[in-house]
């Protein structure tokens, strides 16, 4: 049932320029702002000043330079995953919405059953595969997303291989891939879409988590996940140091979501 | 199956307000493509509650357009270029009012209400979620005449006759208590028992609501209606396709048009069969739906089937297009060579066989242009066309010559090409189908409802440029009807019923003197 929609397109484009921000800032930061990430150019937790404007962290290293590359992992490792388990989840859902008889079935049961590991163990588990790498944490991420793209997308393309223009296209001898790539590929654009941007916002908690845990890269590398785990002794002292990662992922996370509902009522009210 | 109660006290509910209410008002409403002429122009009217507004019009006039702009939904590729639209007093073309009312005050069934079912959950789980209190749900379904006992809310969509999930569908919209209820061809598609049926239903919710009805159907809004609004009155009448209509077929409305014309074949005579189908059995799952049908299709012929809806005609129409998924057996010749029923056939059986769609509205790629959507069908046939040096000027190799020559088949101007199926009424989107069934040279064609929802002018030249197009092409027609004048340009019409053909002969003769119960509830309704 839909609800008055009243406000909710100022929050929309506020969120998305929230969300625009801080991935374009999280993606080029690396290149922006120079510097090393692991030197130690003061005492811990010193307080903001001109030399290091958001102070510097429990071993003296400036927080900004590592604001800056620590959200690379978080963004990418998110879009990367999402992008995988979209990947795979057309590709499976497609395949099983089109399959006679009991294979699309099957297929969808056994997919389901990745969907009931908890994401955070299947991280950890994983993790201790390959320690101290990006790719647990991309892999995890590819993983927990894949049984729900897989059933979103095959729903949706259940009806379109239910249309008459599929079955016009399969009796006239129309070969799969033709009718895949244009009969059934374009119109679930919408629903895969929305599928992502769902898919987007779980994956970002997942990777801020698994900074926070210290899985992925190992320890000099930042993480905004593992800045707050860090700095977290040392609120007394200077509050920054801990305070920015925290709002840069609560501003993400939240924007996102925000995004996403967005997305999917525009989407919802189009089609 | 379903009755033809009278609908129970549930409709007695919400009570009507105030005397005269004004629940909508349309002033100068012009909707069109961003380029090329409106689709929509200039309309206005007024419905006050208790009035039943029939927008009539031949097909392509815009009466679904209007009808949805009163939702504030405009199809993608069309917008609005000037006018407003006001339900209960608000700007419904605001997309935050739209939404608001939708459903609440203002609810639309659209042309194959069925598909607004759930399709796997119970009718009282989602009557239930729809409605505001338990009790409703049984008045709802007494309300449209459905059985009331939890048996029959438990079944799911797939489990009732299409009749009953249509009227399951009017169930779910009343649910909301709309004051304004808006019905696209609510009776597209039904029996004439069940036209009948819905006629009266609509005609007790004209009493409650108001109601802006677009159908074709003229029994139904002179049964219903308490004013018409004709739209695209100002166009020139509809185009006719050159040779259409002059054609040495069968006019439109002449008394005796199943007469065997002369060139065209009847059974029995010694003009090679394009298909004959012979011991045909079919199952979904483990129910038969067919059992031992046997027929042929003469080239040039035309063949029709008719029968209560769930007879099994379309599972015929699957079968023969062997796109049918379940198990089938039978013995059939396409074009004198044998093809399986199911399993698999060369892309040349395959292409034999066009089959032109039920739905109009599924039966296009909502994302493809027409000129896409011919050009994809005629595939690999791009050489030398044999519509296109049907004209004598020589074999036409270029694509935009193909498109061109295509829609003048079926009288459609060539500036169609561009547009997406949203830009095409029903009856467009229905003959760019058979264009496109065209583009892949058939031999067959297999009709399936072609005519349904088409207004009888539309229809009627739909039904001639077939005609032509047998006699010009020597092309075989099936076609599966519920339409009884449809049937008539047939010079053979069988009688199906439950998965048998119970009937058969010249749609004259079996009018007269059919003898089977279904052949004269069928004709006698």
């Amino acid at each position: 049932m839909k609800r008055p929609a009243g406000g909710t397109s100022a929050r929309g484009t506020v969120a998305g320029g929230a969300v625009g921000l801080l991935v374009a800032a999280s993606l080029l930061g690396p290149a922006l702002v120079g510097g090393s990430v692991s030197a130690q150019v003061g005492l811990p937790f010193e307080a903001p000043s001109s030399a290091h404007l958001l102070g510097t962290d429990v071993v003296g290293r400036d927080v900004l330079t590592r604001l800056a590359h620590g959200g690379l992992p978080v963004v990418a490792l998110a879009l990367g995953g999402t992008l995988l388990a979209s990947l795979v989840g057309v590709a499976v859902g497609v395949a099983a919405a089109l399959s006679r008889g009991r294979a699309g079935e099957l297929t969808v049961r056994v997919v389901d059953g990745f969907g009931v590991l908890p994401a955070v163990l299947l991280m950890l588990v994983l993790a201790t595969g390959f320690p101290g790498s990006d790719l647990a944490v991309l892999v995890a991420v590819a993983v927990v997303g894949v049984p729900f793209s897989v059933r979103v997308v095959r729903a949706a393309a259940q009806q379109i291989a239910a249309s008459g223009y599929v079955e016009v296209a399969l009796a006239r001898g129309d070969r799969r891939s033709a009718v895949i790539r244009r009969d059934v590929l374009p119109n679930i654009v919408r629903p895969v879409l929305a599928d992502a941007g769902l898919r987007f916002s779980a994956a970002v908690h997942l990777t801020a988590a698994a900074g926070f845990l210290g899985l992925g890269r190992s320890a000099p590398a930042p993480s905004w996940g593992r800045m707050v785990d860090e700095n977290a002794p040392g609120v007394a002292l200077t509050v920054w140091p801990f305070l920015a990662p925290v709002l840069a992922l609560v501003v993400l996370s939240v924007s996102v979501n925000i995004l996403t509902d967005r997305l999917a009522t525009i989407l919802a009210e189009r089609s | 199956m379903t009755t033809t109660e009278r609908p129970g006290p549930g409709l007695h509910d919400p009570v009507p307000r105030s005397g005269v209410e004004e629940l909508v008002r349309v002033e100068g409403l012009t909707i069109g493509p961003s380029s090329g002429p409106p689709v929509v122009e200039d309309v206005g009217f007024e419905v006050r509650r208790g009035e039943a507004v029939a927008l009539v019009g031949r097909s392509g006039a815009g009466k679904t357009t209007t009808a949805l702009a009163l939702l504030g939904h405009v199809a993608p590729g069309l917008a609005v270029r000037s006018g407003t639209v006001r339900v209960v007093g608000e700007d419904v073309l605001a997309a935050a009012v739209a939404t608001r009312l939708r459903g609440r005050t203002i609810a639309y069934l659209g042309q194959d209400p069925a598909s607004d079912l759930h399709p796997t959950r119970r009718l009282r789980a989602q009557l239930r979620e729809a409605a505001r209190s338990e009790a409703d749900v049984g008045r709802l379904l007494s309300a449209v005449g459905l059985p009331t006992e939890p048996a029959f809310q438990r079944r799911y969509a797939h489990q009732i006759s299409g009749g009953q999930a249509q009227r399951a569908a009017f169930a779910l919209v009343l649910a909301g208590q709309p004051d304004i209820l808006v019905l696209d061809e609510p009776t597209a598609g039904l029996d004439a028992v069940l036209t009948r049926a819905i006629r009266d239903l609509i005609g007790e919710l004209a009493a409650r609501h108001a109601v802006v009805l677009v159908s074709h159907d003229r029994a139904l809004v002179d049964a219903v209606a308490t004013r018409t609004v004709t739209l695209g009155a100002r166009h020139p009448p509809a185009w006719r396709p050159p040779g259409v209509g002059t054609h040495s077929m069968p006019a439109a409305l002449a008394p005796t048009p199943a007469a065997p014309v002369p060139g065209t074949a009847v059974p029995g005579t010694a003009v090679p069969d394009v298909l004959s189908v012979s011991g045909l059995r079919a199952w979904h799952g483990r129910l038969p739906a067919l059992v031992g049908i046997d027929l042929t299709v003469p080239g040039g012929g035309c063949v029709a089937v008719v029968g209560p809806s769930g007879s099994g005609k379309s599972t015929l129409a699957r079968c023969i297009a062997g796109i049918h998924r379940g198990r089938a057996l039978a013995t059939m010749r396409l074009a004198g060579a044998e093809v399986p029923v199911t399993g698999r056939r060369a892309r040349e059986q395959r292409r034999a066989v066009a089959l032109v769609p039920q739905d109009s509205v599924g039966a296009l790629n909502p994302r493809e242009s027409v000129r896409r959507a011919l050009l994809r069908a005629a595939g690999a046939n791009l050489g030398p066309h044999r519509l296109a040096s049907q004209g004598g000027p020589g074999h036409q190799t270029d694509p935009d010559a193909l498109v061109t020559e295509l829609l003048g088949q079926v009288g459609l101007p060539a500036g169609h090409a561009d547009r997406r199926p949203g830009a095409l009424s029903g009856g467009e989107r229905q003959r760019v189908s058979l264009a496109r069934a065209l583009a892949c040279q058939p031999r067959l064609l297999l009709c399936d409802e072609v005519t349904s929802a088409l207004d009888s002018q539309t229809g009627e030249q739909l039904l001639e440029l077939l005609a032509g197009l047998r006699t010009r092409l020597g092309l075989g027609v099936l076609m599966i009807t519920h339409d009884l004048s449809a049937a008539r340009h047939a010079e053979w019409t069988l009688v199906l019923a439950d998965g048998a053909i119970v009937d058969q002969g010249p749609p004259e003769t079996l009018r007269t003197s059919g003898s089977h119960p279904v052949t004269q509830a069928l004709f006698g309704a």
